[in-house]
């Protein structure tokens, strides 16, 4: 069929490249109805300019011709799926393509399939430390001994430090507001004992579940990402009893000590301001502390401690076993991990203090 | 039974999908005989890897049995599996080495699960098991300081240290040069030639499939279109085959897209 020569559009140089093939796009559009593209002129060809002729075929249909094209570029075309491609949608925009119920719904079973983990993995740390000593079974100190290392002992100079400025924040508040009442002197049993029953268990296991809850997740996660927990399966090496139970022994037995010593820490931090920047004599303080503090009260925060470990470790084992995809995988059981112990430890707060309170403890 | 046409690997009618309805494992039956080398060969993305984890056990088959030195893959409690594994071993494609670990401890970590073995023999397996895939002095490294290659013979040196009877590979040649491949091709059969193990290898590396293969396997779209020798597989005239055997170019163009190109292009 002859085409009326206002109708063809030549290409402008010897190279198909998507530079030349936005300009042919540009000047296809300028012509409404039938265009023929020469390509005569083009000896070589760019996938990115072949595209653009497949983007043509796309957007004017039949409209278009093209005349001249090498034999190697059609030979390229008809390796192609060219017919798919024409008719193809566009590709959508990529990651966030999943429509919000899916998500929320798939979110749904995974919690739910993570929920399950998390208890089984909580029975499974019950079993190694209650049970399995007297069965005989190797319990890996070692692992343990070097974790608690990197989860407690390197942790106490954050959890001291902040221990420290809590005591002496919660020292002015309590003496400021106390002064009116010329009760200054039970700044002591108010630092005691906010430190020892709420503040120091809740503030260490965020600053721990900040610090050693990610690391685990994030460490898992990683090994499950390059198969090193599937060679662990594969070698006989239970993953759980060699991968996770040291762990969540270390974080459920490092927490207490953790939480006895910011206590201490604190106490002597809200003990310095009080004595030294308001005045109070120190035997006052002294005995004020000695009176409100009873062993109990560093009980009930310790066995705080032991559940926020205990907690804040399956969580992060729970989700970096439950990782999917690779590096963003990672990045985000790393981040639910820590925001899902605050919440944990939250909560459990919550209930314990509601328990104690109701049985006057 | 004769010992040696024994199937150690049989698997009939298997079937998996990842939970949602498409198969990607269908009607699989495939068996591996002692001291056979069996190689699982495909195009990306057509399932082999996926059959390779069903075979260890690393995942559970919507139907059909797999039965690996005689047991039901698929049924194992925790326990019998840890001692079911112990008896077979697995080279990841990237060798899946702990990297928290050095080379040398990595080889060790199974041995020291068997507390009777004392800390100088563990010693002296681990390096005569590294100097048997060509690597010396490497123990005190760590997997991240090896090449591409050292990681994959590491980690067929993890694989072999319990002396399995079977044992698998996932792409044992991918990501290497030639004179590597076929240098790791050639431990393959000198370790078979010397324990007659049983091995399943998935790969996509035609040449080095035709090397050490006693029977191809060929899996297309999740389906098994060819077995036998690599004589038959090359004489095969499925055309999906001789498409992948020969190293066609993939598949040209539905026939609309011709019809695009005659009716468009003058």
């Amino acid at each position: 069929m002859e085409q009326p020569r206002d109708g063809v559009v030549g290409i402008g140089r010897d190279r198909l490249d998507l530079e030349a093939a936005l300009e042919l796009d540009r000047e296809v559009a300028a012509r409404p109805g039938p265009v023929v593209v020469d390509l005569t002129r083009a000896t070589s060809f760019t996938g990115a300019g072949a595209a653009a002729l497949i983007h043509l075929l796309r957007e004017r249909g039949a409209e278009v011709r093209f005349r001249g094209a090498s034999e190697d570029l059609k030979r390229y075309l008809r390796e192609l799926p060219l017919s798919e491609i024409v008719a193809a949608d566009c590709l959508g925009c990529g990651i966030e393509e999943e429509p919000l119920l899916a998500t929320a719904g798939g979110g749904y079973f995974e919690l739910v399939a993570a929920a399950r983990y998390f208890v089984a993995l909580g029975l499974e740390l019950a079993y190694w430390t209650v049970l399995a000593p007297f069965r005989g079974v190797k319990l890996r100190l070692g692992k343990v001994v070097t974790e608690i290392n990197r989860i407690g002992v390197d942790a106490i100079p954050i959890v001291g430090l902040i221990a420290a400025l809590m005591g002496v924040i919660l020292a002015l508040n309590s003496a400021g507001q106390l002064r009116a009442y010329g009760a200054e002197k039970y700044t002591a049993n108010l630092v005691g004992i906010a430190l020892t029953r709420e503040l120091a268990p809740v503030i260490t296991a965020i600053l721990v579940a900040g610090r050693s809850g990610s690391a685990i997740a994030a460490e898992i996660a990683t090994m499950n990402v390059s198969d090193e927990v599937d060679a662990l399966r594969v070698m006989g090496i239970n993953p759980r009893a060699f991968l996770l139970v040291p762990k969540l022994l270390a974080i459920t037995l490092a927490m207490p000590v953790l939480v006895v010593l910011s206590s201490l820490v604190g106490i002597a931090g809200g003990f310095v301001v009080a004595v030294f920047g308001l005045h109070l004599p120190f035997d006052v303080y002294w005995e004020q502390t000695i009176r409100a503090l009873h062993v109990q009260d560093l009980a009930l925060g310790s066995a705080k401690a032991l559940v926020f470990g205990a907690l804040i470790g399956l969580t992060g084992c729970t989700l970096g076993m439950r990782v999917k995809g690779g590096a963003t995988g990672v990045g985000r059981v790393t981040t639910t991990a820590v925001v899902t112990s605050y919440v944990l430890v939250i909560l459990a707060n919550t209930f314990f203090t509601l328990v104690f309170f109701m049985a006057g403890w | 039974m004769d010992r040696a046409a024994e199937p150690v690997v049989e698997v009939k009618g298997l079937r998996f999908s990842y939970g949602d309805d498409r198969l990607v494992l269908d009607d699989i039956d495939l068996e591996a005989r002692r001291g056979e080398i069996v190689t699982i060969m495909g195009p990306s993305g057509c399932g082999k890897t996926t059959l390779l984890r069903v075979l260890v056990g690393l995942e559970l088959p919507d139907g059909g049995s797999v039965r690996v030195l005689g047991q039901e893959v698929g049924d194992l409690d925790e326990d019998t599996a840890d001692r079911f594994r112990r008896r077979v071993g697995m080279c990841f494609q990237f060798g899946a080495l702990l990297n928290s670990l050095t080379v040398g401890d990595n080889l060790a970590l199974p041995l020291r699960e068997d507390a009777r073995l004392p800390e100088d023999l563990v010693s002296v397996i681990v390096r005569s098991r590294l100097a048997q895939v060509g690597l010396h002095g490497v123990e005190a490294k760590l997997p991240n300081e090896l090449s591409g290659g050292m990681k994959k013979r590491a980690g067929l040196a993890r694989a072999l240290v319990l002396d399995p009877e079977v044992l698998f590979f996932d792409e044992p040649t991918s990501g290497l040069d030639p004179v590597t491949a076929a240098g790791l091709d050639r431990t393959i059969l000198e370790v078979r030639r010397r324990t007659a193990t049983t091995m399943v290898v998935v790969t996509h590396d035609l040449p080095s499939a035709f090397t050490i293969s006693d029977r191809i396997v060929v899996l297309i779209d999740g389906r098994i279109r060819a077995i036998g020798a690599p004589k038959e597989i090359e004489a095969c005239d499925d055309p999906a085959v001789v498409e992948f055997v020969r190293r066609r170019a993939v598949a040209a163009a539905s026939e609309g897209g011709e019809a695009i190109i005659a009716r468009q292009f003058d």
